[in-house]
């Protein structure tokens, strides 16, 4: 699917069907920080999104994404794969260091298993997603 | 997820509720709140005539819609502050919302004002940060606007959001005399001011812009290029988080503030009763007000550049 962020004007390419909080969260956007926007519909975050989808997800912060903001000039043109280098190890990755992320609770189930806990490398694999899965986020 | 009040399908979550809304439903939830922000804090009543200061966001542009739907005789306020693209694109929306809607509109231009006064010029001849200069020169026009036009009221689009930020602001430096201030409803306290309502102070960005969407509100998405960097928005990203990590946090931060905290404060606000300015006439507390004092500033800073250049010319 197609992902349009705005304001930031940066298109990317999803694969995979996947709930809107999860799409959320792969892109870093926290919860309530924005809209996501099918057709002319709003979508909640357990609603699902699919390949052949093309979602707006649209800032309400005023200010965009603090550590994202590109408002004018053409869309921003980026090829990486976020998820699988992320899997495979590559120090290239990009990091979450500078994403929108919630604070993690405090001890307990919750911290140790943190979808981005502490060492950020052990992020744990969505349920039915094998280690050669094809999902995966690419920045356009 | 399935609307809490019919149990059709939600289009909108509000976590800090934890209620799903589907779109008639929400669109009666923020009326709601509004209204009863209206009435808890008795900030108008249907015979006045509101002055709504309108920039083009999704905020100030919802309350606009939202009182005329409410029923109230509102008049919109446009400043233009001469940033580039974003003022040349915010104005046409404000417009193209005013007509389309058949509103009265008042719009001011500071580039009209005199010489250098454009928020960026301002900004590079004072040294100032650019919002602190916006900030001076809108509350002077807003006013200035207000007394002229004679409204009884100046509502302004300010969110939960905005107001938490603040309100984190002023905590963290303990400011007791801002703190005094942060109300949802200031008072006049000179008879050339109009009393400044804040009707969306509960409801956050994602609620106003859920609303400004449903209702097909054209609005700007991109933000003033000059907030990149502000405080304000660190603010906000940080309560962000904490908004995450537990919803209902920021309601919960301004609501309990203003019920039960502010009041602490009020001692901290007496400020005197303010004169009136030398320049202009509006209220003030010494003998310039504050907009006039920049605006002479703005002109001292031109002269002693074009004097300099002639010297160099020669």
């Amino acid at each position: 699917m197609r992902v349009h962020l705005h304001p930031q004007r940066r298109t990317v390419e999803v694969i995979g069907r996947r709930s809107v909080g999860r799409l959320l969260a792969e892109l870093g956007v926290l919860p309530s920080t924005a809209m996501v926007i099918r057709r002319d519909e709003l979508l909640t975050d357990g609603e699902m999104v699919e390949d052949d989808d093309e979602i707006e997800i649209r800032a309400v912060i005023s200010g965009g994404a603090m550590n994202d903001r590109r408002t004018c000039g053409p869309p921003a043109v980026e090829t990486v794969v976020r998820e699988d280098a992320r899997e495979s190890g590559c120090p290239d990755a990009p990091s979450e260091a500078g994403a929108l992320r919630p604070l993690e609770k405090t001890g307990g189930f919750a911290k140790r298993n943190h979808p981005y806990g502490s060492t950020g490398a052990q992020r744990p694999r969505a349920r039915g997603q094998s280690a050669g899965s094809r999902e995966g986020t690419r920045w356009l | 997820m399935k609307c809490t009040r019919c149990k059709a399908k939600a289009e909108v979550h509000l976590r800090a509720h934890n209620a799903g809304f589907c779109r008639p439903c929400y669109l009666g939830y923020f009326r709601r709140q509004v209204e009863r922000a209206i009435e808890r804090e008795k900030m108008f009543h249907p015979g006045e005539h509101i002055l709504v200061a309108v920039s083009g966001g999704k905020d100030s542009l919802a309350l606009w819609d939202v009182l005329v739907g409410l029923g109230y005789r509102t008049t919109g306020l446009y400043l233009g502050l001469g940033i580039g693209g974003y003022s040349d694109r915010s104005h046409d929306t404000v417009e193209a919302f005013a007509r389309a809607r058949e509103l009265p509109l008042v719009e001011r231009t500071l580039a009209d004002e005199g010489p250098g006064l454009a928020v960026p010029d301002v900004a590079v001849s004072t040294r100032r940060v650019p919002c602190a200069a916006c900030g001076a020169m809108k509350r002077h026009f807003f006013d200035a606007a207000a007394h002229e036009g004679q409204f009884d009221v100046l509502a302004t689009g300010h969110n939960l959001d905005d107001e938490a930020a603040r309100l984190l602001g002023n905590v963290l430096r303990w400011q007791r005399d801002h703190l005094a201030r942060q109300r949802p409803v200031l008072e006049p306290t000179h008879p050339k001011f109009v009393r400044k309502v804040k009707p969306l102070y509960l409801l956050s960005e994602y609620e106003t812009a859920v609303y400004a969407f449903m209702r097909g509100i054209d609005y700007i998405v991109e933000e003033c290029p000059n907030a990149e960097g502000a405080t304000q928005l660190v603010y906000k990203d940080v309560l962000n988080r904490l908004e995450a990590a537990s919803p209902g946090t920021k309601h919960a931060f301004v609501k309990e503030f203003v019920r039960t905290a502010q009041a602490l404060f009020a001692d901290d606000a007496a400020r005197g009763v303010p004169g009136e300015c030398q320049q202009c006439g509006m209220p003030a507390y010494g003998a310039l007000c504050s907009f006039c004092a920049l605006v002479r500033e703005v002109e001292a800073k031109r002269a002693r550049r074009a004097a300099a250049a002639a010297l160099a010319g020669a």
